[in-house]
Order: structure tokens, then C-alpha cells, then sequence
């Protein structure tokens, strides 16, 4: 499996304040990779460290092979990014940024350019400093796949988006990075957009990784059961592995479950009960249970 | 448009989607020999992964729903006659599930009686003839 982006031990401080704390990821090239975290679980840091926009204080990293601290430039050059706050020259108008962008990249896509500037009607002499928020990031996006990047990092790109921006934002990345089989790198905070779309995802917090997994795997091992028991249990049979956590109110209980769920429900059923719901989780609900837990 | 995800089920998408296409093979929706769409298209249309689109084709082409002709693309497989232990485990999980709703709508056995028969009446010509007239083939 080639991975188009390798981190090792990624550490990053603000003054005494850990941004990014001994971060380890890998993303396989051709996937969908969800990068997700509360706001300030350093996210931001974590992608700056890896476009070499940042150095980070240990650790080290590769991206599409090459260096993050001696190959930056080159890591820039084949890869497109699309920042949570597009800075973009706000005295140039939509086509002088093009043109400016332009010579940067030893490929540039004229008709995707031309296609999507099209498509978002985005105004050739508006300057842009008045574009609205969802046309900036729509400029940012065009510049970034412009110049068929091997891999688009993009960070946070759907925040500040309507549904409708957001569901076309989605469906550019598909055709035009994903179905080439290239390879995407989504931060969010927005869970919905990632569940539609990622392969994989990885969650942080408090610069610390809590989880990597693929989603459909998280779906499925991630359950929470709703039991209510006859008579008294004995507190040892939440002790079992797989039992993340659980609540009780008098003879019901609601206990999260990960990776063991057949051996606790064996367990369970030992006892007699009234009723056995076993609930799906999505990705928020594993979300914020994995964050809190992260937290406590 | 026929299929149709939700994202933010606990559902994996994938399984979603496999559940979908089972059921629009079985309803007739899609006939044998019919091209399904391709890879590329579903994901865009649904606005999912492709992956995903490819993992739902490969689970149905293991399990003979569908077939993949390198180049050609995926077809509705011809319907394979099942290997009797595993109809036997499907068919049994399939029955525990009815049972259980069964049981907590209270609907009695003769209602349930009743209304499998009904419902096996309006399938009866899409199920596979029985083994007393296998070789007829026809469809009436």
C-alpha cells in the first residue's frame, strides 16, 4: 500500500500550550481520509506542520514521499490546499489571482479552471475582496485542483457553507481528485460531509490522536446497548472487555460497547431482562462519545 | 432515482446500497443481463466514495448477484440456484427476525399464517419453481 502521507511522532508547542502532541498518522494514496477533532484539537496545526508551513519541535513526516522540513516546496507544488480561511490577495480580481497562481505549478489545467469558474459564476473582474465567504472558498478550490494536485489537503472547507455549496464542494472533490484516484485529505468538524465521503477517519484531540478507523468499521463495532434486567446485576458484569463506558437508571442500563459486542451480549443475555435494544451509532454519536471519554 | 443513502445512519453506506440493489434485483427493477451503473457514476450521483460504491459491487459479486467483466463493467448476474446450507441459514435468520416482529405487534399465529400466504401468493411467480417442476422453466 503506498500512503501518500506518513507522520511519526508530530509535536508542535505554542509557548507552553501543546498544539499537536506526538501525532502518528497514515493515509493510504487513493483514499478519502477524514481528519476530525473539535475546534482547537489542533487540526490546523497538524496540516501547516505538514505542508511545511510550519517545523514542527519532533517528530517527522513524509508527504507523497518527500520530506515535510527539507521538501516543502515540492510537497507544495503537487499538492492542493484549500485553507480554512482562504488569505487570497484581496486587491487582485478573480482572473489576475489565476494568472498569478498559474506559474507556480509545472501543470495547470486551464479547462477545469474555466469549467468550475463557470459553474460557480464566479465573477472574472470582481475583485476579491468582495467575494462572499462561499465564492472564496469556491476561488480557493478551483486554485487548488487547477493543477491536478496528487493530493488536496483541505481544511474545514464546507464551515460557512450552505447545504447546497457544500454538497457540490463534495461532489468536485469526487470527480476530480477521488474518481482519478487520487487522494484527499478533509478536516472537519462537520461530521455529516465526512461520513458521506471518507474511507477512513482519524480523530483528535487536545493534539493527541484518539482513534483511526475506517468508518464503515467504526459503524459496525461501535454499538450501545439498551438493557433493562429483571432483577439486580452484579456491577462485575460492566467490567468486561469491550464495555467502554455505561449509565444506569435503577434496573436499565445503557452501556457502550466497542469491538466485543457478541461476547457482552452472551454476557448479558446470562441474566434475565426485559427488554434488549442494540442501537446503531453514526459517526457523531461515536464522535462525541470518543471525545468526552478522550477528555475525562 | 432508485437508490438513495443516509449518510448519517448507523448503517455502513455500503451495506445500504447492497441492501438496495438485492432489492430492486429481487422486485424486478433490474433484470438479469442489465448493466448496472458504473462505479464512477453511482458515487457521483449519490455523491459518495467510490470505494464504497466498489465495496457494495464486490460483496454482490460474491454473492452472485452481480457479475464484473473487466472493461465491460458490472452486469445483473443470472440467478444462481442457492447452495441449500446457506438458503437454510438466511432463510432461518430472515424467519427469527418475522417471528420476533411477530411477537411484539401480538399478531396472532392465524393472522401471520394468513398473511404469509398472501404474501407468498404475489411473489409465487418470481420465486424459483419448487422441485416438483424444476425443468419448467417457463414463467406463467
Amino acid at each position: 500500500m503506498t500512503l501518500a502521507i506518513e507522520l511519526e511522532g508530530l509535536s508542535k508547542s505554542f509557548k507552553d500550550k501543546k498544539a499537536v502532541d506526538n501525532l502518528s498518522l497514515q493515509v493510504p494514496a487513493g483514499s478519502i481520509y477524514g481528519f476530525l477533532g473539535p475546534n482547537g484539537a489542533g487540526k490546523t496545526t497538524t496540516i501547516k506542520l505538514m505542508l511545511g508551513l510550519m517545523r514542527p519541535d519532533n517528530g517527522r513526516g513524509k508527504i507523497l514521499g518527500l520530506d515535510i522540513e527539507k521538501e516543502s516546496e515540492s510537497i507544495r507544488r503537487r499538492t492542493g490546499y484549500v485553507a480554512e480561511m482562504p488569505h487570497m490577495y484581496g486587491y487582485m480580481t478573480v482572473q489576475e489571482i489565476i494568472k498569478f497562481c498559474r506559474p507556480f505549478y509545472p501543470v495547470w489545467n486551464s479547462g477545469l479552471v474555466e469549467k468550475y469558474l463557470d459553474f460557480f459564476s464566479l465573477p472574472l473582474k470582481g475583485k476579491i475582496k468582495n467575494l462572499s465567504k462561499g465564492m472564496n472558498t469556491q476561488l480557493a478550490l478551483i486554485l487548488a485542483i487547477a493543477p491536478e494536485p496528487e493530493l488536496l489537503v483541505l481544511d474545514e472547507p464546507t464551515a460557512g457553507l450552505d447545504t447546497i455549496n457544500r454538497q457540490e464542494l463534495l461532489r468536485i472533490i469526487l470527480e476530480e481528485i477521488s474518481v482519478q484516484g487520487r487522494t484527499v485529505f478533509l478536516s472537519s468538524h462537520l461530521l455529516h460531509d465526512v461520513e458521506r465521503v471518507a474511507d477512513q477517519v482519524a480523530i483528535i484531540n487536545q493534539g493527541k490522536l484518539i482513534d483511526v478507523r475506517s468508518i464503515d468499521d467504526l459503524k459496525s463495532s461501535v454499538k450501545k446497548v439498551r438493557v433493562v434486567f429483571q432483577k439486580e446485576v452484579p456491577d462485575d458484569l460492566f467490567s468486561l472487555p469491550g464495555i467502554q463506558s455505561y449509565s444506569r437508571e435503577g434496573k436499565a442500563y445503557l452501556i457502550t460497547i466497542e469491538d466485543n459486542l457478541q461476547d457482552v451480549l452472551n454476557a448479558i443475555k446470562n441474566y434475565p431482562y426485559f427488554a434488549l435494544d442494540i442501537i446503531d451509532q453514526n459517526l457523531e454519536d461515536i464522535f462525541i462519545d470518543k471525545v468526552r471519554r478522550s477528555k475525562a | 432515482m432508485w437508490y438513495y443513502v443516509d449518510p448519517q445512519s448507523g448503517v455502513p453506506i455500503y451495506v445500504q446500497l447492497k441492501e438496495q440493489i438485492k432489492k430492486a434485483v429481487a422486485t424486478g427493477l433490474l433484470t438479469e443481463g442489465e448493466q448496472m451503473p458504473s462505479v464512477r457514476e453511482l458515487a457521483l450521483q449519490l455523491t459518495i466514495n467510490p470505494n464504497t460504491v466498489s465495496k457494495a459491487y464486490q460483496e454482490l459479486e460474491r454473492e452472485g448477484i452481480i457479475q464484473t467483466a473487466r472493461g465491460l463493467g458490472s452486469f445483473v448476474a443470472k440467478r444462481q440456484k442457492g447452495k441449500e446450507q446457506e438458503q437454510k441459514i438466511a432463510l432461518d435468520k430472515a424467519l427469527e427476525k418475522l417471528m420476533i416482529e411477530a411477537y411484539q405487534l401480538s399478531v396472532d399465529a392465524d393472522t401471520l399464517h394468513n398473511e404469509f400466504i398472501d404474501k407468498l401468493a404475489a411473489w409465487k411467480d418470481r420465486l424459483v419453481k419448487g422441485a416438483q417442476n424444476n425443468d419448467s422453466g417457463n414463467r406463467t
